[in-house]
C-alpha cells in the first residue's frame, strides 16, 4: 500500500478485528492454565515450611542437636567459691609463716584467686570474701574458718592428693 | 497481575524452603562447634599440665605462677573469649608437737628457762590450671571432663596434687 493509496471502512475494521485477535491469542499463550487453586497450594505449603524451619531454629529437637549443652550445677559453683577461698587463705598462711606477718594486700602474694577480696582487720586477723552462686557473700574468717566451708575444701584436696 | 502473584508464591515458597533447611543444619552445626572449641580448650589445658609435670619430673617443683604460654610455649587460645592461666600455689603446715613432749615442756621452762621448740613448717606447692571464659557450657563440659576441678564464676579450675618442697 502506497501513501497516497485509502483503505475502505470495511478494510480498516477488518485489520482492526484481526490485530486484536493476535493480540489476545498472544495474551492467552503467556497465561498460566490454572491459577487460582496453585497460588492457594503455595502459599500454604510455605506456610507449613516456614513455621517447620522456625520451630527448628527456636527450639531444634534433641535428635538433630545432639546431647544438651550441660549447665554448672549450684553445688559445684558453691564448691568453687569455698575453694577459691581456702586456697587463697593457705597462700595468706604460708606468707605468714615464711615473712612472719600478713600482706597489706593480695598484691604481695605470689597467686592472686580471682574473684576474692582481702580484708585485713589487724596484725593477725583477716577476713577473705567470695560470691557464691545466689550472689550472697562467702567469709573465711582467719581465727575461725568455718567449719563447712574447710571440711568439704580439705575433703576434695585430699581426693585429688590420693589420686 | 495474576503473574505477580504467582512469582511472589514461588519467592516465598523459595524462602520457606531456606528457612526449613537452616533450621535442619543449624543445630547440628552449633553443636559440632561447641564441640570443636571444647576439644581446642582440653587440648590447650593437656598442653599446660603435661608441661607442667614435666617441669615437676625435672625439677622436683610445679612451675612458678605465671602466663600459660610461658608454662606451655606455643600454647594457643581457641579465640580472645577464653584464657588460659598457670598458678602455684604454696601452703604451709606447721606439725603438731607430740602430745608426750607438750605435757613435759613446762616443766622443763621452769627448769631449764627455756622456750619451748618452735616447730618449722612444712611447705608444699599445689598446681592450677583456669580457664577463663563466659560461656558456662564451656566451664560445665571441662568440669564434667576433669575430676579435681571446680567453678567460680566464670573461672574455672582444675587442681593438681601438692607436692612438698624444701623450706628456703
Amino acid at each position: 500500500m502506497t501513501p497516497n493509496d485509502t483503505s475502505s471502512p470495511e478494510e480498516r475494521d477488518r485489520l482492526i478485528a484481526e490485530a486484536l485477535a493476535h493480540a489476545e491469542a498472544r495474551d492467552l499463550s503467556y497465561r498460566p492454565p490454572s491459577e487460582g487453586p496453585t497460588r492457594q497450594w503455595k502459599g500454604l505449603v510455605a506456610s507449613i515450611l516456614l513455621m517447620a524451619g522456625a520451630a527448628l531454629l527456636v527450639a531444634p529437637p534433641t535428635w538433630l542437636r545432639g546431647e544438651p549443652v550441660p549447665d554448672v550445677p549450684a553445688s559445684a559453683k558453691a564448691l568453687g567459691a569455698r575453694m577459691m577461698l581456702v586456697l587463697q587463705a593457705q597462700e595468706i598462711e604460708a606468707y605468714r609463716q615464711r615473712y612472719q606477718r600478713l600482706p597489706d594486700s593480695l598484691d604481695e602474694l605470689g597467686v592472686v584467686m580471682p574473684g576474692v577480696r582481702f580484708v585485713r582487720s589487724n596484725d593477725r586477723v583477716y577476713q577473705l570474701v567470695a560470691y557464691g552462686p545466689d550472689g550472697r557473700a562467702v567469709v573465711y574468717e582467719s581465727t575461725r574458718p568455718a567449719p563447712e566451708l574447710t571440711e568439704q575444701a580439705s575433703d576434695f584436696m585430699e581426693g585429688i592428693d590420693r589420686s | 497481575m495474576t503473574r505477580t502473584g504467582s512469582t511472589l508464591g514461588n519467592v516465598l515458597l523459595l524462602i520457606a524452603t531456606l528457612v526449613l533447611v537452616a533450621g535442619l543444619l543449624y543445630p547440628g552445626w552449633r553443636a559440632r562447634a561447641f564441640d570443636q572449641r571444647v576439644e581446642s580448650v582440653v587440648a590447650g589445658v593437656d598442653m599446660i599440665r603435661t608441661a607442667a609435670e614435666a617441669t615437676l619430673d625435672e625439677t622436683g617443683a610445679w612451675p612458678p605462677t605465671s602466663s600459660a604460654e610461658a608454662v606451655a610455649p606455643g600454647l594457643v587460645a581457641p579465640d580472645s573469649s577464653v584464657v588460659y592461666e598457670w598458678r602455684r600455689i604454696e601452703s604451709a603446715v606447721v606439725p603438731e608437737p607430740p602430745s608426750g613432749i607438750e605435757a613435759t615442756l613446762p616443766e622443763m621452762d621452769d627448769e631449764f628457762g627455756l622456750d619451748p621448740p618452735v616447730p618449722s613448717p612444712d611447705y608444699f606447692h599445689r598446681g592450677a590450671i583456669s580457664v577463663h571464659s563466659g560461656e558456662e557450657a564451656l566451664l560445665a563440659t571441662l568440669l564434667q571432663r576433669y575430676p579435681g576441678s571446680f567453678v567460680h564464676d566464670t573461672v574455672w579450675t582444675l587442681l593438681l596434687p601438692r607436692v612438698s618442697v624444701a623450706p628456703e
